[in-house]
């Protein structure tokens, strides 16, 4: 494999560039995490979580490791930015760019890049980098450990509620890159903040991009995470999210995953505390020969919480799309609320879909549902709409369109509706293969 | 008179079964036409067949609408040229609201006639005028198309539709099944406040019932894929009264 003998080598011969920057307790991370993936490699299909994914198409290209600056320095991604949010930063090719490096807030909010964090507060950093993941067995996520150049360092003190952060993460190289990046979000009790994170791209060179987070929510703390993914049909992200929630916290997460070669989102939420709730809500579209993968892990360790995965996909041409749903009820986690939900329309004889959920309850008061359906686009229904002299394409998108409607539905911040909407109807009408600039802002251009 | 339809030699199947062999039917400007028949002879194929329904081949005849053959046109072609059909079984469309799905309707006929979009308040105006029309309830208009409608609503509801696009032709599909005998009465009010001098109806119906309220200027039985009868309203009474031994 020429991808993997490629990262082999550049690990082997910039050990000093890749580790020495970083303080001791990351650094061992590093070092033990490179060797685990020199050890394991790239997934193949045989690995049960990745039978239904294709990695040959990347891992038989060379990638340059973009630990050096390799993005264009007057690129304008503040264009990206969404008015009515308080922030904005960028991760530009996995590097942090926003107006300070590392800066603390009026109301106590400690925003920045990874790299300064763990230099200014590595006490901080050190009690929650890598306790999630470490629980992991996830080939993914020694990759990113060991390679991540940068990341979004956030911390929310108590109390601190209503600030919403826009995070853009762009694939900009003028090469094709390596990519990858490493967040920690950490949310103390009672807090309350609106995520919105674009990944993007504008270069047409091929990425493969890695982009892990792990997110602590303290007890009745709230988060709102929205994603739209729009990257080019060369490029693949894999973006792992762990999760720790506490007792009677919110975690809500909405993700847009609108184009790309390979799009791959895995999220482990652990509830941990009691009477929390979790939502976790998606919408896939692919086209071509584009893949999507969701795989959803949804941990309730306590009683009486609650939570929700609901996602709906449409893939047409020759797409793939897999989705893996698991809940798992501990012992201790009676009166437990979980849902899972995943339905699909295919267009074509050639578009695939695979939905696998799975259950394991051990205790024996709880109330668990899961369903799937892979259906294609109801024939009565075209031939009614276009009875009305509708043509048979918008008659089609009509359908779909309301097809993928909960999921649009489901989103809280009003402003974000109408450019939503916006975009899954340009999606599927086939107008997003790649947006110029942020695609939020792709509602005023034609 | 103004010819509206003109159904010359018409054959069409299904896979390898012919269900309509060879009917012929002339409808004018400003008249009705019932079609009755039993079961299975075909009526509803030629409802499915003149609206441009995918799944049916012509094998032979054509479908002159206004003076042209529209028998190639894909449906909502036929839709636009104004053939509209009111649906025996109106189907559910999850997610899409009426106001939404008329709207679209609405464009997309004045985009086929060189117009720009309708504007909104026009365009609920002409909803509530329409509502009225066929005592329709308002809060049809944000539900998802036909979604948890009673029988009755969704068969008003065809109606409301028709009086919204106003076609030329309107073919209703066994309109007054599974209708009481208020949704019947509210539905025929309906169709009779649209009739004019310029549209033409054809109406299939099983039973003379329907005929009380809207009252045809001819009426047709069909019969294993042809029509075989024709004549004024009084064929309704008739065939109501000895069934269908009269044609067989």
């Amino acid at each position: 494999m020429k991808l993997q003998d490629s990262i082999v080598k550049y690990i082997n011969e910039n050990q000093a560039v890749l580790n020495d920057s970083f303080p001791d307790f990351i650094k061992d991370i590093r070092t033990k995490s490179q060797q685990d993936f020199i050890r394991k490699g790239f997934p193949s299909q045989k690995n049960e979580r990745w039978r239904k994914t294709k990695l040959k198409y990347f891992t038989e290209q060379y990638y340059h490791p973009s630990i050096n600056n390799i993005y264009d320095k007057e690129l304008k991604w503040e264009a990206c930015v969404v008015p009515e949010f308080d922030m904005a930063i960028a991760l530009i090719n996995g590097h942090y760019v926003a107006k300070k490096d590392l800066e603390v807030l009026p109301n106590g909010i400690i925003i920045g890049s990874m790299k300064s964090a763990v230099k200014k507060y590595p006490d901080l950093v050190k009690s929650y980098f890598n306790r999630l993941i470490k629980q992991q067995n996830n080939v993914f996520d020694d990759f990113n450990a060991g390679l991540f150049t940068d990341g979004l360092f956030l911390y929310v003190p108590k109390n601190v509620q209503g600030f919403k952060l826009q995070i853009i993460h762009r694939l900009d190289a003028k090469i094709d890159a390596l990519i990858n990046v490493r967040n920690l979000v950490i949310l103390e009790e009672n807090s309350q903040i609106d995520m919105i994170q674009c990944d993007d791209s504008n270069q047409h060179k091929s990425h493969f991009a890695s982009f892990n987070s792990e997110v602590f929510l303290a007890d009745k703390a709230n988060l709102n995470w929205y994603k739209y993914q729009n990257i080019n049909d060369l490029s693949a992200v894999f973006s792992n999210h762990y999760y720790q929630v506490g007792s009677q916290a919110h975690l809500y997460t909405n993700f847009m995953e609108l184009n790309g070669k390979l799009l791959r989102n895995e999220q482990f939420a652990k509830i941990v505390g009691v009477d929390a709730k979790v939502d976790l809500y998606g919408l896939y579209l692919a086209d071509k020969s584009q893949q999507v993968d969701n795989l959803l892990f949804v941990t309730h360790e306590k009683e009486g919480s609650y939570s929700n995965q609901k996602f709906k996909g449409i893939l047409d041409d020759s797409a793939r799309g897999f989705f893996n749903g698991q809940i798992l009820v501990k012992k201790d986690a009676q009166q437990t609320n979980a849902f899972q939900k995943n339905d699909s329309i295919i267009l074509t004889d050639k578009a695939r879909v695979s939905s696998q959920p799975f259950l394991e309850i051990y205790a024996d008061d709880v109330s668990c549902s899961h369903g799937s359906t892979t259906g294609q686009i109801d024939e009565e229904a075209l031939f009614y709409i276009r009875q009305r002299g509708i043509s048979k394409r918008d008659a089609q998108l009509l359908q779909l369109y309301a097809f993928v409607g909960e999921v649009i539905d489901a989103i809280k911040i009003p402003e974000l509706i109408e450019p939503t909407k916006d975009l899954v109807k340009k999606r599927l009408n086939g107008k997003l293969d790649v947006c110029e600039d942020c695609i939020l802002q792709c509602q005023t251009r034609t | 008179m103004n010819s509206i339809l003109e159904i010359k030699n018409l054959h069409a199947k299904i896979g390898d079964k012919e269900i309509l062999k060879g009917v012929n039917l002339k409808i004018n400007a400003g008249e009705v036409h019932a079609i009755m028949g039993p079961n299975g002879t075909g009526k509803s194929t030629l409802a499915n067949v003149i609206t441009g329904k995918d799944g049916y081949e012509i094998t032979e005849g054509e479908i002159i609408f206004k003076g042209k053959n529209v028998s190639l046109l894909d449906p909502e072609e036929r839709a636009l040229e104004g053939i509209f059909l009111g649906f025996q079984y109106p189907v559910e469309i999850p997610g899409v609201s009426m106001t939404n799905f008329m709207k679209a309707a609405i464009d997309a006929k004045r985009k086929y006639k060189g117009l720009d979009p309708i504007k909104p308040g026009e365009f609920l105006k002409m909803m509530r005028e329409k509502q009225a029309l066929v005592d329709i309830p308002d809060k049809i208009k944000n539900r998802s198309v036909n979604e948890g409608f009673s029988g009755g609503e969704k068969k008003k509801n065809e109606i409301f539709q028709m009086a919204m696009l106003e076609p030329d032709l309107a073919i209703l599909d066994e309109t007054d099944s599974g209708l009481d005998i208020d949704a019947l009465r509210s539905v025929a009010e309906g169709v009779n406040k649209l009739r004019s001098k310029d549209n033409a109806f054809m109406v299939i119906t099983h039973y003379q019932r329907l005929l009380d309220y809207i009252v045809p200027d001819i009426v047709h039985i069909m019969y294993d894929g042809k029509i075989v009868k024709s004549g004024d309203k009084n064929l309704a009474v008739e065939l109501e009264e000895k069934g269908y031994k009269l044609v067989e």
